[in-house]
């Protein structure tokens, strides 16, 4: 027993190797699930709800570490409807910029795999015949190929032909403005090549033209200076918008913004909001925003999702989520923000910390951060509860046929 | 999706762990350890490495049979033909005459059970000679690079504590000494020794342990910079501006920020120069500079093919061996120092 | 830029300045003694040292009987303002005027090092990226075992074992030289028969300075690759094969082309050691040869030139990285 006292807390060499032989496994599985060869069909399917531009249905995205499997995203559903703005909330570690990579499938491959659950997507892409080649749209049409609406299920695509979502369906916009852009290649150069991918048949005054638009439409004043600049000669601000340029130049259904404000001072962080809430009204198209940022959220978004330790813990229209929060965490969250009202010398806090991904128990995650905790936390971890038509919650309080003593 | 077992080991179930804490992780000498035997080539490179000290320091105390300078007077006998032609009244007559010279030293004699890589030019055995040599070379690279480093330390270290000034020389006099030329300059060297040996002031074989000498004096300034480097940013760091306000004496802050901080890389460093001053070593005796007979080290048994090219094309043997062992020993630290800086690079991480 | 040129050269002259300081002190080791026997024993064996040249060598570098500290400077400074005048003295083994005899066989060892580089760069930079973009892959581990082997070879052992195999046991190449003696050649027979004398030298050289290229290259492409905005580039719908040869590869070539401006200098150096197991008229052979012979005025000559061509290395190399890096403004 005092053997087994002292190696507590650090993992034996067995249990090491154990874990790596595991990993190694599950991993080869995965990368060659990854980076087969497959026929459309594969990975075509449809959505349950044609309102709905994206559909996250059960996924688990995890990393497998040399020191045990972290399941970053646990079991992740929710959904985005045409037009509509998300917002994803947490903590950071929560797992919200992971779930925004499983969609871009940007994971860092090998440790970091999708495991299972499916990311629905509802394309605008080409017509394929039967040898996978596009069908020439009739002479005078405005594209050259015919289109279609598609379903794909992102997270059964197979490498090769992820190019098809990335940048034309569903841009991105990073948390970094001063690392993501390319040192060496100028404005235009990257933004124009955005055009060049996505357009077949565009010619280089096509693609500067639309640049130049792009640059015009997030608010540069000197579009055609910035286009010939390299991006160390920009500002931050600057960079992010350029960045934000580039994300909406092949015209994409979906626009995920992870965190696009967190490495900006605060009032390029307002210019920044202004210039994407108004950018919602003239593209056409949904955005997912990712941030830890209440007020981010507040502003900016329709619907909410609150994630905690890889799992959806609540999620609703911002009103729901604001003015009638549920989970305890979420009460907690609202009241952990400064208020210029509250009169408290102290600012809230939630107790404790987030849990270490790589061994959660089967209870609810929160249970031991929580104030309202009855019986029923100890059991089973609690299903999502509906509460209205667009409000969902995840706890013991809310569910009816639990025992609340 | 098949379901596969993902192994997650718990601690055992307490109910009153927070959950943050309700996980096992690897110590940090278990991660450091992992990391450099992950890579296979570390752990056979640490085998080259060992096996070498092994065969060198301990080879001659089983294989007692030949010593370093013990010379073969077994006695080797030659046959020389020649071939006369006479002309005598049209008849031509050939005369051939065999000569048989008995010699003294059993020289150039091929693998045998008496010998298991032979003998040399001059009748030593190749077997012992590897290892007595490699000593040589082993220890004469381990002392260049523990002086060195020792060397660079100080220097940068000095550098960088002092600032100003005196970082600033010291600075410039690397930029000279790295723009020195390598074997060239150590061959100026050489041949003012040769001076030296001419006139008895120094023995013939202090000749390579005076240039490596030399050459630490001018290969510091890769460890100093690096030092120097290190004291630098660790100037900035926030942790060092609070153990200063906290009032930390000097030997505490070097203790005990400054020397973890630096080690790793100044352990990557070692190793790697250890392959580079074995290579170094090798080349001047090579060139002939190294240790004379009867002594000898792994490049100076090189050194015989400069002069007979009878032995470099059908006496593969007595050169051969030699050049394993030093490629052997290079590589073997190469690795080393490779898996060393993959584990010890906390960014180098898989 | 023109006043960061001008800064940075009257840095390398105080380089320069220094090295020239260690190498003349470092020759003024050399006894006095031993040099006259040296010289004498020469002039005796026929080379075309004449008494009086040897006098106003002596004189030159200050090589009197009981030198005093001030006549060791005395002879440094006679020599520094030679050497500024591009004067390197007369070596005692050539008889000839030690620039002309660097400038005679510089040629030899320049195009063998330039056709050593050439394949080098474009052997290595593929094999690094493979290396880079299949990390723990076989391919990595192939790549990185090469690296190792090239590094590790000593050039002296590497070079005997091609010329004993290649040349001597199966005879495919001549076993040393620049030309076969024997033949009488002109036009292209005789450019053929350079080129069947220095394949091997070239093949020995490759081999040995690929690694070090090889690992530079995958270094720098794993850190690319683990940046921000090749995570841009993928998320813009980019081929991972454009991500890799454009927007990846643009930016490792930084580092690569600057080291390649580094380069440039050197190849006029000579590969001693190659040179000498080839027994090829380079530099470096016929350097070795004057330094076994203690031609003092060669020696001093070919180091200064080696410092020389490092200086003018570095420089090269900080110019080639303003100009291939925009984010790099000298001043």
């Amino acid at each position: 027993m005092s053997k087994e006292k002292k190696a507590r807390g650090y993992l034996s060499g067995r249990e090491i190797r154990a874990i790596t032989k595991a990993n190694k496994k599950v991993m080869k599985r995965l990368e060659a699930q990854k980076y087969r060869k497959a026929e459309e069909s594969e990975f075509l399917t449809e959505m349950k709800d044609p309102g709905n531009i994206l559909e996250i249905d059960n996924l688990h995205t995890y990393f497998f570490t040399e020191q045990g499997v972290v399941k970053a995203v646990n079991g992740v559903s929710f959904n985005i409807p045409k037009n509509a703005t998300v917002g994803i909330v947490g903590e950071s570690g929560c797992g919200k910029s992971v779930t925004s990579m499983s969609v871009m499938r940007l994971l860092q491959g090998p440790q970091g795999q999708i495991y299972s659950g499916s990311i629905r997507f509802k394309a605008y892409d080409y017509k394929l015949d039967e040898k996978g080649k596009p069908v020439p749209a009739p002479a005078g049409s405005a594209t050259p190929y015919e289109m279609e609406e598609k379903v794909y299920d992102i997270a059964q695509m197979p490498m090769r032909e992820i190019h098809r979502i990335r940048g034309k369906q569903i841009a991105m916009i990073f948390q970094e403005p001063m690392t993501s852009l390319n040192p060496v290649f100028t404005i235009g150069q990257q933004l124009d090549e955005v055009t060049f991918i996505h357009t077949p048949g565009a010619t280089k005054e096509d693609a500067k033209a639309r640049s130049i638009e792009m640059l015009n439409l997030v608010g540069i004043a000197m579009p055609e200076r910035v286009y010939g600049a390299f991006p160390h000669e920009l500002s931050g601000g600057m960079r992010q918008r350029v960045m934000i340029a580039m994300a909406l130049a092949a015209d994409p259904r979906l626009i995920i913004a992870d965190e696009p404000t967190t490495a900006l001072d605060v009032t390029i962080q307002a210019q920044i909001l202004d210039l994407l809430r108004n950018l919602k009204d003239k593209i056409d198209g949904s955005i997912l925003l990712i941030t830890h940022d209440l007020g981010v959220i507040a502003e900016m978004a329709d619907y909410v999702v609150v994630m905690y330790a890889g799992k959806v813990i609540e999620q609703g229209t911002v009103e729901e989520i604001f003015h009638n929060p549920m989970h305890p965490y979420t009460i907690g969250l609202q009241k952990s923000k400064p208020t210029l009202q509250s009169n408290d010398d102290t600012l809230f806090n939630i107790p404790g910390n987030v849990p270490n991904p790589i061994n959660m128990p089967d209870y609810c995650y929160f249970k031991e951060r929580c104030d309202k905790c009855v019986k029923a936390c100890s059991g089973e971890y609690p299903c999502m509860v509906q509460v209205s038509p667009t409000h969902f919650v995840a706890c013991h309080l809310y569910d009816k046929e639990v025992d609340h003593g | 999706m098949d379901e596969i077992e993902l192994k997650n080991p718990s601690v055992e179930e307490e109910q009153d762990t927070p959950l943050d804490q309700n996980v096992r992780l690897m110590s940090p000498t278990q991660m450091l350890l992992r990391r450099f035997f992950r890579s296979k080539l570390s752990i056979l490179g640490l085998i080259m490495v060992v096996g070498l000290f092994i065969f060198c320091f301990l080879g001659p105390v089983f294989y007692t049979r030949w010593g370093e300078t013990d010379l073969d007077k077994s006695g080797k006998t030659e046959y020389a033909t020649s071939e006369t032609t006479y002309t005598v009244d049209g008849v031509t007559y050939t005369l051939r005459q065999t000569t048989e010279t008995h010699l003294v030293d059993n020289f150039l004699s091929a693998p045998s059970v008496e010998h298991p890589l032979g003998t040399d030019d001059q009748g030593y055995d190749v077997l012992a000679r590897l290892m007595y040599g490699g000593r040589v070379s082993l220890l004469v690279s381990f002392m260049t690079v523990f002086l060195l480093t020792v060397f660079g330390v100080l220097m940068g270290g000095i550098a960088g504590y002092f600032g100003g000034a005196v970082d600033n020389i010291i600075m410039r006099i690397c930029d000279v000494l790295m723009c020195l030329p390598g074997i060239p300059i150590l061959l100026i060297l050489s041949a003012a020794m040769d001076g030296w040996v001419s006139l008895d002031m120094i023995e013939e074989n202090m000749r390579i342990y005076i240039l490596m000498l030399f050459l630490t004096f001018i290969s510091w300034p890769g460890t100093a910079r690096l030092v120097r480097g290190q004291i630098l940013s660790l100037r900035e760091q926030e942790y060092m501006v609070a153990a200063e306000a906290m009032g930390y004496s000097v030997s505490r802050k070097i203790f005990k920020h400054l020397v973890p901080n630096v080690m790793p890389q100044l352990i990557v460093q070692m190793s790697l120069s250890l392959g580079s001053m074995i290579l170094y070593e090798a080349t001047l005796s090579y060139l002939n500079m190294g240790i004379k007979a009867p002594y000898t080290a792994w490049g100076s048994m090189i050194n015989i093919i400069t002069t007979n090219p009878n032995i470099l094309q059908n006496h593969l043997y007595v050169w051969v061996p030699a050049g394993v062992c030093i490629v052997v020993a290079v590589l073997g630290f190469n690795f080393v120092g490779d898996g060393l800086r993959d584990a010890l690079d906390p960014k180098s991480r898989r | 830029m023109l006043k960061y040129i001008v800064k940075r050269l009257g840095y390398a002259v105080l380089v320069l300045l220094g090295v020239s300081l260690i190498i003349y002190f470092l020759t003024r080791l050399m006894p006095i003694d031993f040099v006259r026997d040296k010289v004498n024993s020469m002039a005796t064996s026929g080379a075309t040292v004449s008494a009086e040249m040897v006098d106003a060598m002596y004189e030159a570098y200050g090589l009197v009987e009981d030198a005093s500290f001030l006549d060791i400077l005395k002879g440094y400074f006679n020599w520094l303002s030679d050497l500024l005048r591009l004067d390197l003295g007369t070596s005692f083994k050539f008889g000839v005027p030690v620039a002309e005899k660097i400038g005679m066989h510089m040629g030899t060892s320049f195009v063998i090092a330039l056709i050593a580089a050439v394949f080098e760069f474009l052997i290595a930079i593929p094999l690094g990226i493979t290396a880079a973009t299949h990390q723990y892959k076989f391919r990595d581990y192939l790549v990185t075992v090469l690296v190792m082997i090239g590094i590790s070879l000593p050039a002296f052992f590497f070079g005997n074992i091609l010329k004993s195999w290649l040349s001597l046991e199966l005879g495919w190449f001549p076993s040393g030289g620049l030309l076969d003696a024997t033949k009488v050649q002109s036009g292209f027979g005789l450019l053929l028969d350079y080129a069947h004398h220095v394949c091997i030298p070239i093949l020995t050289v490759v081999i040995l300075s690929i690694g070090a290229r090889m690992r530079m290259t995958r270094t720098n492409m794993l850190e690319v690759l683990n940046s921000d905005y090749i995570r841009t580039a993928r998320a813009k719908g980019l081929k991972e094969k454009v991500v890799i040869n454009k927007h990846a590869f643009r930016n490792t070539l930084i580092p690569l082309v600057t080291s390649m401006a580094g380069l440039l200098p050197s190849l006029f150096s000579g590969a001693i050691i190659t040179e000498q197991v080839f027994d090829l008229p380079g530099i470096g052979n016929i350097a070795l040869q004057a330094m076994n012979a203690g031609d003092i005025p060669f020696i001093m000559g070919y180091n200064m030139f080696l410092a020389v061509l490092s200086v003018i290395g570095v420089l090269l190399a900080d110019l080639m990285y303003a100009i291939v890096d925009p984010r790099v403004k000298l001043e």
